[in-house]
């Protein structure tokens, strides 16, 4: 019986993959996509340690991030700017508001621009659902801190553990892997 | 600008859409058959219904806005997508894809293919295409269950989608084992009598290597795929072209490979390989070698005649009465004995019969397979096919140690013709020099080939 971190690496293989070529395709760069399991803060700053051309950009940023820990994110930059992806993975029977809710705490707290919520080989339960199709400012999310305005952007997908492929449930304003690249790319333009 | 749902979109849509007048709603057929059929396999068919639904309703929703729907028919499913076409139709048509009836027949895909910049793309293209028109059903099994094929299934008649899509599949590492090209020299070999040679194409690969360096992102597909390698023995790993074995054997000349329906570039040529299509439309992983070193034995591969013809009397006096070569032979009328001809074969598996040189004459294993043919009883036959043709003669010499045929000798080299039972043989000779003479490579290609008819002439010239 696999447990829910067994599936990370694919995961993250896949996502990386498309945000890659999404990138490459559109921009015709290399969009540089680093990841971290666990403790936000010091996976940042190990990661800007060992990639200090790429992910200096985001130097300031993990000064000021408080210490969180989370399932994986990303650091996502193309050397000049950079986004942070948190991806709150689970493996049950149905995702729901609560695991929601989880990611959009992680978002707000660590001011990451992107979340995913992702369920494996299931969907999400019959409120969450609801509620996203529903209530589009739950996962477009506005704040001002510190009088700077932030804006925090979610999705919900399924992970198909099987054909290792992700299947789209349009829950959320991030409803696909490409819908998340064309934002990158509009932003690193 | 391409993107990784995209790719694998415009992968489904080329497999299999047909659009037609209707300006919001095209379909994308899938030939699933015996293998999604509600009738046969429900919980399959269940399955498809939500891949159709789960995976590629909303990506088609995300991605064009369309609105998918389905219908399965008892062997075909179609995914209907209703809604503004037009932005999938600018897509395409700025990929050089024109949306009239059946994508595959006509579609040019080397636009789309330059804009698949990395492997993961094509990785996703190719998924689209798996899931539409890669087959995985028994029927695609090479002799036995250890060799695990997907066959993606291409009608039509477009050669340059088959050889470009072969490459791509390439790139990826999805090496190919076996291009099917949808050609008389590859769909019937030895009878020129048989027209119906348009069967499309199958590009074949094994399904280890595709499991590795492919991807699929049906639900069901994915399942048919694990279950399929499940029979294998051992993992298969395919090797790159041009180091495959390129195993030349004759084939007759056929008149379909003049067909208008043939692109240009393929149309007069024979083709001695399914390799030597490669080579003819120029794929850089063609094995030029092999192929060329075949060129020096064209007088035993390429046969001006039928190699085998096996119909009912009828039907092969037909023949002979429609073509003035054979019509115009005197016949001598033999009996010849099987058991004779069975030890012939024991004796010399190679012999030649009724030759006029030491080289030419009529292979006694295609003359047996006739004979098998003839004696067979309705139910040794498999169509018009001898099931293990030596067990027949066999069974029927101990039931009849004086059993004989009527054979037809011709007094030159044109076919044998043998009788019996209401059926009717055509067995083509070897007469390997003269064949030769017939074949020109083609001022435009060096690969093709180009066959001349045979005549009297060459056939009395030889002797």
């Amino acid at each position: 019986m696999r447990n829910e971190i067994s599936y990370y690496p694919e995961i993250q293989r896949f996502i990386e993959a498309q945000l890659k070529s999404n990138f490459k395709a559109s921009s015709k760069r290399d969009l540089y996509v680093f990841w971290g399991i666990g403790e936000l803060k010091s996976n940042l700053q190990r990661i800007i340690a060992e990639n200090p051309l790429e992910c200096v950009c985001a130097e300031e940023f993990s000064r000021r991030v408080p210490p969180l820990s989370l399932d994986i994110f990303a650091l996502v930059t193309d050397g000049q700017r950079f986004e942070l992806l948190i991806l709150e993975v689970k493996l049950d029977k149905s995702a729901g508001l609560s695991e929601w809710s989880q990611l959009v705490g992680y978002c707000l707290v660590s001011g990451a621009k992107y979340g995913l919520l992702l369920n494996i080989d299931n969907g999400g339960s019959p409120r969450l659902t609801q509620m996203l199709q529903t209530e589009r400012h739950i996962s477009k999310i506005q704040t001002i801190v510190n009088g700077e305005e932030r804006e925090h952007i979610l999705g919900f997908m399924q992970w198909n553990s099987l054909t290792q492929n992700f299947e789209y449930s349009n829950l959320g304003i991030i409803k696909s892997l490409s819908d998340l690249s064309d934002r990158l790319v509009a932003e690193f333009a | 600008m391409i993107n990784t749902d995209k790719a694998y979109l415009l992968g489904l849509i080329i497999g299999g859409g047909t659009f037609g007048n209707a300006e919001d709603v095209f379909s994308i057929r899938l030939p699933f058959k015996k293998w999604g059929s509600y009738i046969d396999n429900p919980q399959r068919a269940g399955q498809i219904s939500r891949d159709i639904m789960g995976v590629v309703s909303p990506m088609f929703r995300n991605t064009y806005g369309l609105i998918v729907s389905f219908e399965a028919s008892e062997n075909v499913w179609n995914i209907l997508c209703d809604g503004d076409t037009s932005l999938l139709k600018a897509d395409l048509q700025n990929y050089g894809i024109s949306c009239d009836g059946e994508l595959r027949a006509n579609a040019d895909i080397s636009l789309v293919c330059a804009e698949l910049v990395d492997d993961n793309l094509k990785r996703r293209f190719v998924a689209g295409l798996a899931d539409s028109i890669g087959s995985m059903a028994k029927s695609q099994r090479r002799f036995t269950d250890e060799n695990q094929i997907l066959s993606l299934e291409i009608k039509g008649h477009n050669f340059k989608f088959v050889c470009d899509l072969c490459r791509l599949l390439h790139s990826i590492n999805c090496i190919p084992d076996q291009v099917n090209w949808n050609h008389p020299n590859i769909h019937c070999t030895n009878n020129p009598y048989y027209t119906t040679w348009n069967k499309g194409f199958k590009l074949r690969i094994l399904l280890d290597q595709y499991a590795r360096f492919g991807a699929f992102a049906f639900r069901t597909k994915a399942e048919s795929s694990v279950e399929n390698r499940n029979l294998q023995q051992q993992t298969h790993t395919a090797l790159p072209c041009p180091e495959q074995r390129v195993n030349v054997t004759p084939s007759c000349i056929h008149p379909a490979e003049n067909d208008t329906l043939l692109p240009e570039l393929i149309r007069g040529g024979h083709y001695i390989h399914y390799r030597h299509f490669c080579a003819v439309l120029g794929c850089e992983h063609a094995p030029y070698d092999k192929i060329t070193a075949e060129f020096s034995r064209l007088g035993e591969l390429i046969i001006p005649f039928p190699i085998q013809c096996r119909d009912s009397i009828l039907q092969i006096e037909a023949i002979i009465a429609g073509d003035p070569l054979l019509a115009g032979r005197n016949y001598s009328d033999i009996s010849v004995s099987v058991s004779s001809l069975l030890a012939q074969f024991e004796n010399d598996r190679n012999a030649l019969l009724y030759g006029t040189t030491l080289e030419n004459g009529y292979p006694i294993r295609e003359v047996l397979q006739a004979v098998a043919y003839i004696i067979a009883t309705d139910n040794e036959l498999f169509g018009k096919r001898p099931k293990r043709y030596i067990e027949i003669i066999e069974r029927h010499i101990k039931n009849d140690s004086a059993l004989s045929v009527a054979i037809r000798k011709p007094d030159l080299l044109t076919p044998l013709i043998i009788l019996g039972n209401g059926r009717g043989v055509l067995v083509g000779a070897e007469n390997p020099k003269v064949y030769a003479k017939l074949v020109t490579h083609s001022p435009d290609n060096c690969y093709k080939l180009q066959v001349r008819p045979i005549t009297e002439e060459d056939l009395r010239n030889a002797e």
